[in-house]
């Protein structure tokens, strides 16, 4: 076993940009998150229930640490199963959980190594907010708690939908209010999508959207010019642009009233109207009861993430004329004696001679070909400056390593 | 905007240790799934255990489980060559010392030893059954004095519900700590610190001797004036559990036994204690102790017995956050001006109407730049501080990583 040293060439770090794709099915209030279906977890007699999930987040959501698989709310118990939970010890660090207020974290725990306790099961989803004209208040009246109403939302987003204006038109806050203000146009459909489903950001472009009405696609859209205006490609009005997506934040923003589809579906307004991009989602953790009706109406949205992930490259050399002895005992052959086997005198200290196995690849059975120093390279280690190993990289098979032969070893670690 | 450079006081490095309770119930280990969240080898050597049935995307892999035995245990003599994988029994409990006790000067495997006390010698744990927990689950190590595993120490437990005899839950439990570890672990391994796990009864008897633990056993310690038994070692930043097979082998009344933890039970020597069943349908001569389990069994009849008993386990794990706390001061004659545009009104300072007012802004952003001057980080408050020569800030920034 030799121990080298990377050089400056033999170490680099690159950034592989991954792009996952993410669907979205929504139909009659149900979101199936890339195409999986939902598993009814196991039912406790006399406890609380695990759900219809076995994951312990509700039905459309996704888990983020996807712990306490099928597991029962209730504490440790041997006849059942406790769940997983986080906790810290409140001391001078401040160190708590992003659920605690900070006048929660000053007035229900004390400094004597009390324990500040969490829960798993944190969960994600989309979100839709139909924002319409008569929901026009912005102002919150003082002193009071007022309901936010969807605008809300949406003029939250004002700075950044005119900060990409400078990408398209169709991106400034004025199209929005429009549409707010405007009687005959008064909708804009704001979906939202949580970063742990994209990553960094959306791939832009990558965005489709498809309507189905009993099935059969009535509209489809999507970014086809690259800059972030939802385009109808396929449906009555193809060729028109009927919202926007923020592929930083993770925000859709449709407002197209359009009728793409003369069926009547009930969808929030008291009585049943055609379909249009406006109406798009619904259902999807929206707040509405959904009728027997609107299940006729389903939707995808299909998209692809952005995530960066670090490698780094080590370039591991086996020079030509090195790495040709084993320390291992069947590098030897099995009549040679070990090193411990020496005579010693007051002058002299002689080692035993140790013969090698020679393993150089023959035709012939019966004659020996001419001995050569060869070993087989079945693992790399890595390590630190104090030489603890740090890492191993085995190979699929051994590589008969020559004095003539050199080889370059390209390993590759995620960081 | 306006730089400030950060002086040595002004950082400090901090750890925090987040925490996790994890509790593994019998019914996850065996029970609730009929075994489906169970994946046993073609080579035989350890089985895994899941949360949820393997086969589902969902499940987490929670521990393996595998039996070794020495080579200077009498087990391995009687092991009959070819029979009950021996070399792999062996090899498994040479492998583990190796990574877990290392060697001795003279380059020999340090075997486990059961109080950790390697230099004064003592007993050695020949015959182990090993338990090592999923890093998901350990984190970056066990939390020390928090492990606990209460495991069914009567009947067999294919007996339950079979032939009316005994559920491994029913009579005799016992519990397995780490106690008082947060201050009597080892440090002589090559793999991190490690405690000694000691067994106690679940129900003390009258003279306040425990019921199922052997009072004759050699193998005792005494804590805080309690008698406990030793049980084998917990190798917390490793995340793995040794148990010596004594944990099931019983003090026969009729060959007294001192190495064995139990101790019999009404009903007579061999009756108490049956490690393994041979058959679902069982019958006389198909059970086996612990010994005739190790000697005449594969690997994954011994995980599968002892999976059968375990109750109850439950261990925190640690994770270290690192953190660096930046204090950012801004005095009273900095930071009152903004270039932000709107600070200025008709080239004019929008906040004062005359000369002599007082300068006034809103800090908003606290950006961390490095030494080329190019932003780093930024830290938002959760809402605008305002800043006048009259006031003064150190805002408190930390990064977590």
């Amino acid at each position: 076993m030799s121990y080298y040293k990377f050089k400056e060439n033999d170490l680099f770090v690159n950034t592989i940009e991954a792009y996952p794709d993410v669907k979205f099915y929504i139909q009659s209030g149900s979101i199936y998150i890339n195409n999986q279906s939902y598993i009814s977890g196991t039912t406790y007699s006399g406890l609380e229930l695990v759900g219809d999930n076995i994951d312990g987040v509700p039905r459309n959501y996704i888990s983020l640490y996807q712990y306490n698989i099928n597991r029962n709310q209730g504490g440790l118990v041997e006849s059942t199963t406790g769940r997983i939970y986080p906790w810290v010890v409140k001391d001078s660090n401040k160190t708590s959980f992003k659920s605690l207020t900070k006048e929660q974290y000053n007035t229900q725990f004390n400094y004597d190594g009390i324990q500040i306790t969490s829960s798993y099961n944190l969960s994600a989803s989309i979100t839709r907010y139909r924002i319409t004209s008569s929901q026009t208040t912005r102002v919150i009246p003082p002193g009071t708690s007022v309901k936010r109403l969807n605008p809300y939302y949406l003029y939250t987003l004002r700075n950044i939908l005119n900060h990409y204006k400078y990408l398209s038109p169709y991106y400034a806050f004025s199209n929005y209010t429009g549409t707010l203000a405007d009687a005959t146009n008064p909708e804009v459909n704001l979906l939202t999508i949580p970063s742990i489903f994209y990553g960094s950001s959306i791939k832009k472009g990558s965005v489709n959207l498809r309507y189905y009405i009993s099935g059969s696609l009535v509209g489809q859209a999507s970014d086809i010019a690259y800059d972030g205006a939802l385009v109808q490609v396929s449906g009555t009005t193809t060729g028109s642009v009927v919202g926007t997506v923020l592929y930083n934040e993770g925000f859709i923003l449709l407002t197209s009233s359009a009728q793409l589809n003369p069926s009547l579906i009930k969808y929030e307004d008291a009585n049943p109207t055609t379909s249009s991009w406006c109406r798009f989602g619904y259902g999807s953790n929206d707040g509405n009861i959904l009728s027997l009706n609107a299940s006729s109406a389903s939707f995808s949205i299909e998209f692809q993430g952005k995530n960066h992930i670090q490698t780094m490259t080590m370039l591991t050399k086996a020079p030509i004329g090195e790495l040709n002895n084993s320390n291992n005992p069947t590098y030897l052959k099995n009549s040679a004696k070990s090193l411990e086997m020496n005579t010693s005198g007051t002058y002299e200290y002689i080692e035993t001679k140790r013969i090698l196995k020679n393993i150089v690849p023959a035709d012939y059975t019966d004659i020996e070909p001419p001995m050569q120093k060869e070993t087989y390279i079945s693992k790399i280690a890595l390590y630190d400056k104090n030489r603890n190993v740090i890492g191993y990289a085995k190979l699929a098979t051994p590589v008969r390593k020559t004095e003539e032969r050199e080889f370059i070893f390209k390993l590759k670690l995620d960081l | 905007m306006t730089f400030k450079p950060l002086q040595a006081n002004d950082v400090v490095s901090t750890r925090t240790l987040l925490h996790e309770a994890i509790p593994l119930t019998g019914t996850i280990v065996s029970g609730t799934y009929n075994d489906e969240n169970i994946k046993n080898y073609s080579h035989g050597m350890f089985q895994s255990v899941y949360d949820y049935p393997y086969l589902s995307s969902s499940a987490n892999h929670i521990f393996d489980l595998t039996v070794g035995y020495s080579t200077d245990s009498a087990l391995y003599t009687a092991t009959a060559t070819a029979n009950g994988q021996k070399a792999k029994k062996k090899n498994i409990y040479n492998q583990m010392c190796q990574v877990l006790m290392g060697y001795d000067a003279t380059g020999s495997i340090l075997k486990f030893d059961e109080d950790g006390d390697i230099i004064g010698g003592g007993r050695k744990m020949n015959e182990v059954i090993i338990m090592p927990f999923s890093r998901l689950l350990v984190k970056d190590e066990i939390k020390k004095e928090s492990f606990s595993m209460t495991l069914g120490v009567s009947g067999s437990y294919w007996d339950k519900g079979k032939l009316g005899k005994r559920d491994p839950f029913a009579n005799a439990k016992i519990k397995i700590m780490d106690v008082s570890a947060s201050s009597e672990y080892r440090v002589n391994s090559p793999v991190g610190e490690y405690g000694i796990l000691y067994a106690t009864a679940s129900v003390a008897g009258a003279n306040g001797q425990q019921l199922e633990t052997n009072a004759t056993c050699v193998h005792t310690a005494s804590i805080g004036g309690f008698t406990y038994w030793y049980a084998g070692l917990l190798f917390y930043q490793a995340g793995i559990a040794v148990l010596t097979a004594s944990l099931f082998q019983e003090n026969a009344t009729a060959t007294t036994n001192p190495g064995a933890l139990l101790k019999t039970l009404a009903g007579g020597p061999g009756e108490h204690f049956r490690f393994i069943s041979g058959s679902k349908s069982g019958g006389a001569g198909l059970f086996k102790n612990v010994n005739e389990a190790l000697t005449g069994s594969a690997i994954s009849a011994s995980c599968e017995a002892f999976r059968h008993r375990i109750a109850n386990v439950q261990f925190n794990n640690t994770t270290e956050l690192n953190s660096t706390v930046y204090f950012c001061r801004a005095n009273h004659n900095e930071f009152n001006y903004s270039s932000n545009p709107t600070y200025l009104s008709g080239s004019k300072i929008r906040v004062k109407s005359q000369a002599s007012d007082d300068p006034v802004a809103y800090i908003t952003t606290v950006g961390l730049y490095n030494d080329n001057n190019e932003l780093m980080a930024t830290a938002k408050l959760s809402e605008p501080l305002k800043k006048s020569p009259s006031t003064e800030f150190t805002i408190r920034t930390r990064l977590d990583y």
